[in-house]
């Protein structure tokens, strides 16, 4: 295949540091607070439907997500603090925590696993990167292998992250199992501005394993370091399902 | 015929000879005949005890759900395949299943869980569902909210009879599901792996809760008689859609617990092959030695002109009348001791409790072959063995023979 493995690399004679790139893309998505609208939109071969919520995040620490339409899942809610998560089931009025056994599964019907919620990684800090250059190189992108460091739990056993040489804007995932094939890919469209920040407003995940899924995230409004009470990621608020 | 004559009188002439050859094949011909009536008896209730449990003998599922189950492979309108099977001969019951995965919690705890639905009415003729409830009432004849755990589960969960539970889940139309059921009761199925996650559901509430009216994942078919397996699998494959529905019997389904009673049964027939071995070098010495012991006599018959193959036959003739005679009695003897050990069995040094079958008992069986077989191998081995002493005592040279003794 013809893959050469360097620290870093000049393209284009101009230098490009991955400890930059990762660094940024680590960042893109977060901050000290946010607010968003979701749409979600999940695609099987059986069916095919569009969630629409509202999500509220502190840091890298807390995940309040709430589910606006389809009418028959209005309020299911998900609260997630650290590890833990909830799901709040409007219909029966309960709080059900998710137990450990079922992080890998999917959440809410997504091809997104709870685990994908829940778990908050630092490229920077938990992985360790290196550059590829694969030896069809779409001009102006760079990729960069992202290896878990040991002990981390994931599934994966390594990470290519694509993104465009000159902003570090993400273009592409490719996660790898740990026998190195490749089982779903995270593409990045669509860059919009929001709030000064330039990000990808559309994922979309495919899973390699699993023909005729896949699951859209589109950011529909995304607010960055505003006001959030603290009170909305309890489970009393959780509870509220307003 | 003279030769029959001499043979039978012979045979009464040494009597203390006689009797202990005839024990020596009459107990083979027992001892076999009980081994193989004891390990059918035995193989029979296993697989009855496997099949009638919980999987059923012949199981009929959309084509591909064994390989790879999925919701969406399902059987619709279970009931007019219900017709086609009722109507076929030697059916004793037969249950519709539909299954999928949920997340179930009690309070403040969760689990994992396979949601079963089940039709209480059938599924307690074809599998005794009630008698393996342990606690609780169990579900009522209709849909009523109502749910059981397995006994892992509801361990897990801590949870007891009467406690409010909610499941969430996807449904087929890619809904996310959640609705609440009181606990009716807990169901220990004899199989803890299954108790660990099984969450059972009136099958009209999983379909509403899984959006799958009409349909179900899984029709099992008890039948009769084990031995009806077969001709039943075949019947229904001639009736219903093949093209649509996968319809295995038990051995194929369950194909690693076949294998398992299959190589069980070669150790029971190894263990025959050397009874009726015994047996067999038991007959080969004391005829052998009857030989040897009148070589006198046959030197006197051939003197007065007995022909070799007349001496032959003579001993030949001995063996098979011994033989027919331990037959029998022998079979006889098994017969009863069978029925008797059919009926009473022997108790087993631990008495327990699978599938809310009680297990206190070993039986045997009454059947054709725990006969025929150890009858024949008996009778073929005797003759077998008696042909070198038979051929011995042929070619016996008078004159040398009579200066012996």
């Amino acid at each position: 295949m013809g893959i050469f493995l360097t620290p870093t690399a000049t393209i284009g004679g101009e230098e490009i540091d991955i400890e930059e790139a990762i660094r940024e893309i680590d960042e893109l998505y977060r901050s000290k607070s946010s607010y968003s609208e979701i749409e979600m939109e999940i695609v099987t071969p059986h069916w095919q439907r569009t969630l629409a919520m509202e999500a509220w995040t502190i840091g890298m620490e807390k995940t309040f997500i709430r589910i606006m339409s389809p009418k028959k899942e209005k309020g299911l809610s998900t609260l997630r603090v650290g590890n833990e998560m909830w799901n709040y089931l409007p219909k029966t009025n309960k709080v059900m925590k998710i137990p450990p056994s079922m992080m890998m599964s999917s959440w809410m019907g997504s091809d997104f696993t709870n685990d994908d919620i829940v778990k908050e990684f630092s490229l920077f800090e938990d992985y360790s990167y290196e550059q590829i250059l694969p030896s069809n190189d779409d001009s102006g992108l760079i990729y960069i292998k992202s290896i878990p460091r040991e002990g981390l739990p994931v599934v994966w056993g390594y990470i290519v992250i694509v993104a465009q040489e000159e902003d570090y804007i993400p273009v592409r995932q490719e996660y790898y199992d740990e026998d190195g094939e490749l089982f779903r890919v995270l593409t990045y469209h669509d860059v919009r501005d929001f709030g000064g920040r330039r990000i990808p407003a559309t994922m979309e995940l495919v899973p390699q394993n699993k023909e005729g899924h896949k699951t859209v995230i589109r950011y529909n409004e995304l607010e960055f370091d505003i006001e959030i009470d603290d009170d909305i990621f309890s489970l009393r608020n959780l509870r509220a399902g307003r | 015929m003279l030769m029959f004559k001499i043979a039978w009188r012979n045979i009464f002439r040494q009597k203390r000879r006689t009797i202990l050859t005839v024990l020596t094949m009459f107990g083979g011909i027992v001892l076999s005949a009980i081994s193989i009536g004891w390990a059918d008896g035995t193989y029979n209730r296993i697989i009855n005890m496997f099949t009638r449990n919980q999987l059923g003998h012949i199981q009929i599922h959309a084509v591909g759900y064994m390989d790879k189950p999925s919701m969406y492979k399902n059987i619709i309108g279970y009931d007019t395949v219900g017709v086609v099977i009722d109507e076929t001969e030697a059916v004793s019951s037969w249950t519709p299943r539909l299954y999928s995965a949920g997340l179930i919690s009690v309070g403040e705890k969760s689990v994992g869980a396979q949601i079963i639905g089940v039709d209480p009415e059938r599924e307690e003729l074809a599998t005794r569902f009630s008698k393996k409830v342990i606690d609780g009432s169990g579900f009522g004849p209709e849909a009523g909210h109502q749910a059981i755990l397995g006994k892992g589960v509801a361990k897990t969960l801590k949870a007891t009879v009467g406690d409010e539970v909610v499941v969430f889940t996807q449904a087929a139309d890619g809904s996310l599901a959640n609705d609440l059921y009181t606990i009716a009761g807990i169901i220990e199925s004899g199989n803890a792996a299954v108790d660990q996650t099984a969450f059972y559901l009136h099958l009209h509430d999983a379909q509403e809760l899984l959006v799958l009216e009409g349909r179900v994942h899984e029709i099992a078919v008890v039948v009769r008689d084990l031995k009806d397996v077969g001709p039943v699998t075949g019947q229904l494959k001639d009736e219903l859609s093949t093209e649509e529905l996968e319809i295995l019997p038990w051995q194929e389904f369950a194909h690693a617990f076949y294998m398992a009673m299959k190589a069980d049964m070669m150790g029971a027939w190894i263990m025959l092959f050397i009874i009726i071995l015994i047996v067999a070098i038991g007959v080969f010495n004391t005829v052998l030695m009857t030989v040897l012991e009148r070589l006198r006599e046959y030197g006197v018959l051939r003197a007065v002109g007995t022909q070799p193959v007349q001496v032959f036959r003579l001993v030949i003739y001995e063996v098979s009348i011994m033989a027919m005679l331990s037959i029998v009695v022998g079979l006889g003897l098994s017969i009863l001791a069978n029925y008797y050990l059919s009926q009473h069995g022997i108790p087993m040094p631990q008495e327990f409790t699978y599938g809310g079958m009680e297990f206190t008992h070993y039986y045997a069986e009454v059947n054709f072959r725990s006969l025929f077989i150890p009858g024949l191998t008996v009778l073929l081995a005797a003759v077998l063995v008696s042909l070198f002493p038979a051929a011995k005592a042929a070619r016996t040279a008078p004159a040398k023979a009579m200066r012996t003794h």
